[in-house]
């Protein structure tokens, strides 16, 4: 029913206007007090206010002003009755209509009816306005929440995130969701307004255990659900009030958290006014949304198991022989000396069979204890405990001097030995007694490979990331592969037996020799090519092998060439992996004024939940010490795992990045300190970290004027 | 009298065969050695006869070759004595302990007799 509110004081223009509306089958109200109008239209809101100007009891201008403001949210349209000669349109310019002679009843007609249509369409536009503003903030919650649900791996944050973008688009009374972690492993989250009632709890865990059973078409007695053990958890926003069963005659929506292939789990929400369409819609995709993310973080928990597991076997397997290693040096080394005094002569001449036996014994002990260090070499270095010591280093000497060592064993063959090295070479990041290891390996094998009167090239060549032959390498080695940077290439060819195309990949497995090949022959342990690509990955470098049978086999090795910022962030790299590895804490010890990196570093850590301990030494000033005159700020990062270590490295890369390497603190010293606690003060903590002085990164172009 | 000339030798080591064959190939190379089989042995022995050189085992019952290090080279009246470790573990951070106790020479098994014989002279025959 249209209601049409009239304002007019005339009595007989009253009439005659009620009339004509009655007429046109619309309700008519008549009032002329302020106080009753304002109720009036707040009670019951008409669809049409007619005024007359020349009401006296109230003042128009004013009057439309008021309700203009008062009722802004409502559509009502207002037609205002002027006196023929009206001029002043000013006052009643917040009138939608002004009608100058009413008496023309067609106009007066026309009017209305136009007005009121005009309101129609506006009642219409605003509530679509509505709908869309409403749809709108679905539509936010749905993006935020998805966007949210990629960004994390973790069960129970996803989640949390579901719930919350539930919550925020729903504004549900009361929700539980029920996820299936494993056999029989089920976990109730209820979250819900108000506390509930004992009956009511078992109630929805009863209700949700059928809908899974339903899900799962699981026919088994109901009886044995008291059997399942389901962790219940429950987040309640008023401690007041307590629903009870009756919530399930409100309004519920329900889906199960699944995808294609897999399900999780199900939810459902109860809420007292009923879901529309698009609530509806809202709620099945969020609740689609969060079942890939959970998949995915499912199996993220089991490959991180997984991995554990498979840590923890090679830890032992590594530590199992090293200890063994060990343990057969002592009895080795006591048949080594005995027979070294043996053979001497010291003992008395021994007769020419004698001798012979004696020799065969030493050699073989030899190669035992060959073999024994290259086992305990490789588990080292797998097990990244082999310790380098890397420095500036020019590795041509290096190449030179292995090379002469083999000079007599060549010309034992008659095996030329060529040398074709780059003179004006840049300095490497090595150790040079692991380059020197590698070079061992290569040329000796190239030897013992290498005919009569054979020839064996050693050659070294810069070359760009972007120019390495990935095809060439190990699949674990591309990462290694740095494609905008420069490397430097050694290469030793032989024109030597070569190896079989299937066998070529071969040769870097241990233990995995190529059967029928010369090494049984020529006694090699078969562990030094794996070795050697280990050490030469240890420095970020990679190994291959070109090989055709009966021409040549080319070991070839890159590694990179660097600059101080690159070895900087490389070196902390290799102390970060070697703290996850070892399970340590880190302390980083930052000498000089690091008030920039200060500020990104530690603070950062401390946002991202990592255990960070500061020792005091004076009250106010309690991160830093002065002592020898230096400055020393240090920070103790306890528990950090490859992710926090990873999030460390970022900051102090990116912050390096930003920053003159003058404005960089001078010094930074990474330690790993096994049990910070047991330091009193930081002198003493200090002195341990010296002590242990495992990594000092230096930065050069540092200003020592401070 | 010539024994008197001799420079001396300190052996300690829980293992007897290594002792021995040290033992051999000094006594062979013209000095006079002394050994002991444990920590405590050996430190009270080093005391006592004041040797020119000292090798030592690290793992060993009683005291360890790092404390017996340290204690003599802590101690003005025995730090000139070279004190050379024989250790089965090539671990640098054995190293960094032994820099730290004030070992002079690493070596490691299994090491070889003139290798050793070598070292002696060099700390020896310098003087």
């Amino acid at each position: 029913m249209i209601n049409i509110l009239l304002i007019v004081d005339n009595k007989e223009k009253r009439n005659v206007l009620s009339q004509i509306i009655l007429k046109m089958g619309y309700n008519v109200t008549c009032f002329v007090s302020e106080n009753e109008i304002l109720k009036l239209i707040s009670l019951n809101p008409p669809n049409l206010i007619i005024v007359d100007y020349d009401t006296k009891s109230i003042d128009i201008s004013l009057f439309l002003k008021k309700i203009k403001v008062q009722f802004k949210g409502d559509n009502f349209l207002i037609t205002t009755i002027v006196p023929k000669d009206f001029k002043n349109y000013e006052e009643i310019k917040l009138s939608d209509f002004v009608i100058n002679d009413f008496k023309d009843i067609n106009l007066l007609k026309q009017t209305i009816n136009s007005s009121l249509k005009i309101k129609n369409t506006l009642d219409s536009l605003s509530k679509n306005n509505q709908e869309l503003a409403l749809n709108l903030y679905q539509l936010d919650v749905m993006y935020n929440t998805s966007s949210k649900l990629a960004g994390t791996l973790d069960k129970t944050k996803l989640i949390d995130i579901m719930l919350d973008g539930l919550e925020k688009s729903l504004s549900f009374q009361l929700s539980f969701t029920l996820i299936y972690n494993a056999q029989d492993d089920l976990t109730l989250i209820i979250n819900s307004l108000h506390p509930l009632s004992k009956r009511f709890e078992q109630a929805i865990k009863l209700r949700a255990l059928l809908s899974y059973n339903n899900l799962f078409d699981k026919k088994e007695a109901l009886c044995e659900l008291d059997s399942y053990n389901i962790k219940t958890i429950k987040h309640v926003k008023h401690p007041f009030n307590e629903y009870d069963l009756n919530v399930f005659n409100n309004d519920s929506l329900f889906a199960p958290i699944a995808t294609e292939e897999k399900f999780f789990g199900l939810i459902e929400v109860f809420r007292e006014e009923e879901f529309s369409q698009e609530d509806v819609t809202c709620f099945q995709t969020i609740a689609k949304q969060v079942a890939l993310p959970l998949e995915s973080a499912i199996l993220y928990e089991e490959i991180k198991n997984a991995n554990i597991r498979l840590e923890q076997l090679e830890r032992l397997k590594s530590d199992f022989i090293s200890i063994v290693s060990h343990e057969l040096r002592t009895p080795l080394t006591a048949i080594k000396n005995s027979l070294e005094i043996v053979l001497n002569g010291k003992t008395g001449e021994l007769s020419s069979s004698g001798y012979k036996f004696m020799d065969m014994a030493k050699r073989n002990v030899e190669r035992l204890s060959g073999i024994i260090n290259d086992l305990l070499d490789l588990s080292k270095v797998e097990a990244g405990k082999m310790e380098f010591r890397f420095k500036k280093e020019n590795i041509n000497a290096t190449i030179e001097f292995v090379k002469n060592t083999f000079e007599n064993l060549a010309k034992e063959k008659n095996i030329k030995i060529k040398l074709n090295l780059l003179n004006d070479n840049p300095k490497l990041y090595i150790d040079s007694s692991r380059i020197e290891q590698i070079l061992t390996n290569l040329i000796s094998n190239a030897v013992k490979f290498t005919g009569e009167n054979g020839k064996i090239e050693i050659e070294t060549k810069i070359i760009e990331g972007e120019n390495i032959n990935e095809s060439l390498l190990y699949d674990q080695d591309i990462k290694f592969l740095n494609k905008k940077g420069q490397y430097y290439k050694i290469s030793i060819k032989d024109d030597g037996i070569g190896i079989d195309k299937d066998d070529i990949n071969k040769v870097f497995d241990k233990f995995r020799q190529i059967e029928n090949s010369l090494n049984r022959k020529t006694g090699g342990t078969g562990l030094g090519l794996p070795i050697a690509k280990q050490l030469v990955n240890a420095h970020n470098g990679f190994i291959w092998v070109e090989s055709k049978v009966n021409e040549y086999t080319k070991f070839s090795f890159c590694l990179p060439i660097l600059n101080d910022r690159e070895i900087f962030l490389l070196n902390l790299k290799r102390r970060f992996d070697n703290i996850v590895q070892n399970k340590q804490s880190l302390g980083i010890v930052l000498i000089s004024e690091p008030i920039e990196l200060e500020k990104s570093l530690i603070f950062d850590i401390k946002d991202k939940n990592l255990m960070l301990i500061r020792q005091k030494t004076h009250e106010e000033n309690n991160f830093y010490f002065e002592d020898n005159k230096m400055k020393y700020y240090y920070t103790l990062i306890n528990n950090a795992d490859k992710f926090a270590l990873d999030f460390i490295l970022k900051k102090i890369e990116t912050h390096i990045k930003n920053t003159e390497l003058n404005n960089f603190c001078d010094k930074i010293i990474f330690s790993s300190v096994l049990y910070p606690n047991e330091c009193d003060n930081i002198s003493d903590l200090l002195n341990k970290i010296m002590y242990k002085n495992v990594g000092e990164i230096e930065i050069e172009g540092k200003n020592n004027g401070k | 009298m010539e024994n008197e000339l001799k420079k001396k030798i300190l052996i300690v080591d829980d293992e007897i065969d290594i002792v021995e064959t040290l033992k051999f190939i000094l006594e062979d190379a013209g000095y006079q050695c002394y050994c002991a089989f444990d920590g405590e042995e050996g430190l009270n022995l080093a005391r006592e006869i004041m040797p020119d050189l000292m090798i030592l085992d690290v793992m060993m019952p009683k005291i360890n070759g790092y404390k017996i290090s340290r204690l003599l080279k802590y101690d003005n009246k025995y730090k000139k004595i070279p004190i050379m470790m024989i250790t089965a573990r090539s671990q640098d951070e054995d190293k960094l302990i032994g820099e730290e106790t004030g070992v002079n020479e690493y070596i490691t098994k299994p090491f070889e007799l003139d290798f050793v014989v070598g070292k002696v002279n060099e700390y020896l025959k310098a003087e």
